[in-house]
């Protein structure tokens, strides 16, 4: 509202209640003109009270807004200050200082912050991290406040007992923030002892945060296992808050989609292949060439998704190139950013027109000309619910399989820690005949399995639209086509493997990157937490009981 | 189709090409086209937002503006090129396309050809065996300079290492994919004949033929091959 309106009838809301710790008036009133104006008119008695009136909930600043300021490197001790204890806690007569120091604080204006730092707190363990920045908080207590190793505060306490003197943590606040200079970081112990700090906060973009929180899943230094441990931190409230962050940018990723159609636009398709691109632009011309020509391809479109907008017009080239060569329908959707596997290939779905969908990954190629041919047999001839979603064995090029179904297994990892042994159960996928000779029968054969590889799936278009499509809170891609598949048997629709043959060329490729490793390690705990237990009653093992893969008498449709 | 013309520094091949064209002239009921592929080292024949156009007034004579060619997978990266070779196949309507070069043109010419003109009749001339061998077509290894006997994805890997044998397996299939669109294939000796043959091509397909001679002679052979029943 104007400075100068009058003022309306108290409103009761939180912003409207908190005085900031760090509000200082003659800034407020510095940054504020119009309100600088309106005291000195009288309209109110001061700039803290427009602020507690008005200007919280206007969104007002109080503190200069950030330039990016440049933190210095390495870790910054910063002065330790004791401050009353928060309401309800007395503080202990022995309550003494504690080393500590808070070394990293970033905030996106989407509303993610991270922090970083640690405090000597093997005698009294800290309870409570609360973050204040300009008309915000979010306060990160017991599994959300990770514990990680710090061998060199260890050097420096020179302590006997193992001891997590560092902490880490993630928050995603699900609204956006303003982003300040500095914040006011509030270190609580459970004496009560309270420390408040003043700190440098970097403001960073959402994909960054992401890349940032992801790489510290596997580079903070934990007491035994990264992938167990991490997961196990994940458990305490991060795990979802890095999914709700990393949904948050699939969703700015997805929005506005760039679509460029060539080639022959009539009739229906008898399949949409759509094809997620991972950064490898010439798989597009590649794919399309080795695909094309064989028989039943004449009635087959290409939905490509690009998860790389800086290929963007390399793809418009060589898709206008491929389709003007082999007369292909192609459609190419292209995202802002990497939206991941789940979230491009429901995009593009959106685009593709046939009533039979095919998710295929850009290095799967037939091995056999006439697949499509094949497919569309399988498709026409067989019963309904074999062919609602099904695979194919897929096989590397050097001649073995890849590829049969997949299946799965339960593996328990105990943790050694600070208080004890933490056990943990993960859920490992596995692929039936992988490295197997290329024709082993038992994993060629059509039969019911519990799970097939996103590499190639093939499914009706109204069981992909009643899944809802894939997942997206795996974070860019891994375990969706097992979570799709599980959510197909929990709905009753048994996947299927039926033999027509695909090379796939998955091979070592690039080192991934630690942001990359990160997601594995979220994708994995997301997985386990969301399947164990489902797996375990009747999917456990290559040769589940459940009453879903018993293999059915062969038949035909017709 | 020249990769490049004798007037301009070509090589052997375009030196064939045109000795042919010269020769298909002379001879009564064919009416060659010669189209040479020439790229940056001749900006000023470049005619701005042109990518096919006459060359120096000579009849049936037209140059090919290449440019961004793809070195590993020799593919044509410019639509427009691509789209004005298209247009050009169908105001010329020949009958017979013969590609002395897949790598100046882009080796989806080929399979964009068939699909233009479903019934005229592809020929390529290998010079070498470009096709088969990312080291340049020339069969020798990089890693100790012997002769290769024998491509495959984890020796081509070995001889050129920033490419992951998937990535040969590929290149493979897909100078397979286009050499498919082409009905005959000529080799000049026995050797790379025997290297297609192993490569995939169909033996019967390949016809060891030289590229020398004066023109009539060449217009005579192989305008027998251009007629030869399929």
């Amino acid at each position: 509202m104007n400075a100068h309106e009058q003022d309306p009838p108290a409103v009761s809301s939180p912003a409207s209640s908190l005085r900031p710790p760090d509000f200082d008036d003659a800034l407020y009133l510095m940054l504020n003109q119009d309100v600088a104006g309106a005291v000195a008119a009288g309209a109110y008695a001061s700039g803290e009270a427009h602020y507690l009136a008005h200007g919280a909930r206007e969104g007002r600043r109080y503190l200069p807004p950030l330039d990016e300021p440049v933190l210095p490197q390495g870790p910054v001790v910063l002065s330790l200050a004791l401050v009353p204890a928060a309401p309800g806690f007395t503080p202990a007569p022995a309550a003494r200082l504690m080393a500590h120091a808070v070394e990293a604080l970033r905030v996106s204006a989407g509303g993610g912050v991270f922090v970083s730092g640690w405090i000597d707190d093997a005698a009294d363990p800290l309870l409570e991290l609360r973050i204040e920045g300009e008309g915000w908080s979010t306060s990160l207590a017991g599994g959300m406040l990770a514990r990680v190793r710090r061998r060199d505060v260890e050097a420096v306490v020179s302590t006997s007992e193992p001891h997590g003197f560092g902490f880490w943590s993630f928050a995603e606040l699900g609204h956006p923030i303003l982003r300040s200079r500095r914040c006011r970081v509030h270190l609580r112990t459970a004496r009560g002892v309270g420390v408040a700090l003043d700190v440098e906060c970097r403001g960073i973009g959402d994909i960054e945060l992401r890349s940032l929180v992801l790489a510290g899943l596997v580079e903070n230094d934990w007491f035994d296992s990264a992938w167990t441990a991490a997961g196990i931190g994940l458990d305490g409230g991060t795990g979802d808050q890095i999914v709700a962050l990393n949904r948050r940018i699939t969703a700015g990723a997805v929005a506005d989609p760039v679509v460029q159609h060539f080639g022959p636009a009539g009739g229906t398709p008898t399949a949409s292949i759509i094809v997620c691109l991972y950064g490898r632009p010439e798989y597009l011309p590649l794919q399309c060439a080795l695909f094309a020509g064989g028989a039943g391809m004449e009635g087959c479109e290409f939905v490509y998704v690009s998860n790389s907008p800086d290929l963007a017009d390399r793809l418009l080239r060589d898709a206008r190139i491929a389709s003007l060569v082999h007369g292909t329908r192609i459609t190419l959707v292209l995202l802002s950013g990497n939206a991941g596997f789940a979230a491009a290939n429901n995009v593009a779905m959106r685009y593709a027109r046939s009533e039979r969908i095919i998710i295929c990954n850009p290095d799967v190629i037939p091995l056999q000309p006439d697949w499509a041919q094949r497919h569309a047999e399988l498709v026409a001839t067989l019963p309904a619910e074999r062919t609602a979603l099904f695979g194919l064995p897929l096989f590397y090029e050097t001649g073995a399989l890849m590829h049969g179904g997949m299946y799965f297994e339960i593996d328990a990892s105990v943790l050694t820690q600070p208080g004890g042994l933490a056990a943990r159960e993960t859920v490992r996928v596995q692929h039936y005949g992988k490295g197997a000779p290329p024709d082993t029968a038992d994993y060629l054969r059509a039969r019911p399995v519990p799970a097939v590889t996103g590499a190639f799936i093939s499914c009706r278009r109204d069981v992909y639209e009643r899944l809802g499509g894939f997942n997206e809170d795996y974070v860019f891609g891994h375990y969706e086509d097992a979570d799709f598949c599980l959510r197909a048997i929990g709905l009753g629709i048994t996947p299927w493997l039926h033999d027509v043959r695909m090379y796939h060329l998955e091979g070592q490729g690039s080192a991934r990157h630690a942001a990359q490793q990160g997601a594995m390690i979220v994708n994995r705990w997301l997985f386990a937490r969301t399947w164990a237990a489902r797996v375990r009653d009747g999917l456990l093992g290559p040769e589940p009981s459940h009453k879903m893969m018993r293999t059915p008498a062969p038949r035909r449709r017709r | 189709m020249a990769p490049g013309h004798p007037d301009l520094g070509g090589g052997e091949g375009a030196q064939a090409a045109a000795t042919l064209f010269e020769g298909l002239r002379e001879t009564g009921g064919v009416h060659p086209v010669l189209l040479s592929s020439i790229g940056r080292s001749w900006p000023a024949l470049f005619k701005p937002g042109a990518h096919i156009t006459a060359f120096d007034a000579r009849p049936h004579q037209y140059l090919f503006l290449s440019h961004d060619i793809d070195p590993l997978w020799h593919r044509n990266r410019e639509p427009l090129l691509v789209e004005a070779y298209a247009e050009f196949l169908r105001l010329t309507a020949p009958g017979v396309v013969h590609f002395f070069d897949f790598a100046t043109f882009g080796i989806e010419l080929l399979s964009l050809t068939r699909r233009i003109l479903p019934s005229c009749r592809i020929v390529v001339s290998f010079q070498d065996a470009l096709a088969i061998c990312a080291a340049d077509g020339s069969l020798v290894r990089r890693v100790d300079g012997t002769a290769c006997n024998g491509a495959s994805p984890v020796r081509c890997h070995h001889c050129i290492p920033e490419r992951t044998p998937e990535d040969m397996f590929l290149r493979a299939r897909w100078m397979m994919a286009h050499l498919a669109a082409a009905d005959v294939f000529i080799v000049p000796s026995a050797v790379l004949r025997g290297e297609y043959g192993r490569f995939g091509l169909p033996a019967e397909r390949l016809v060891q033929l030289g590229t020398a001679g004066p023109p009539e002679a060449m217009a005579s052979t192989y305008l027998a091959l251009y007629r030869a029943p399929a």
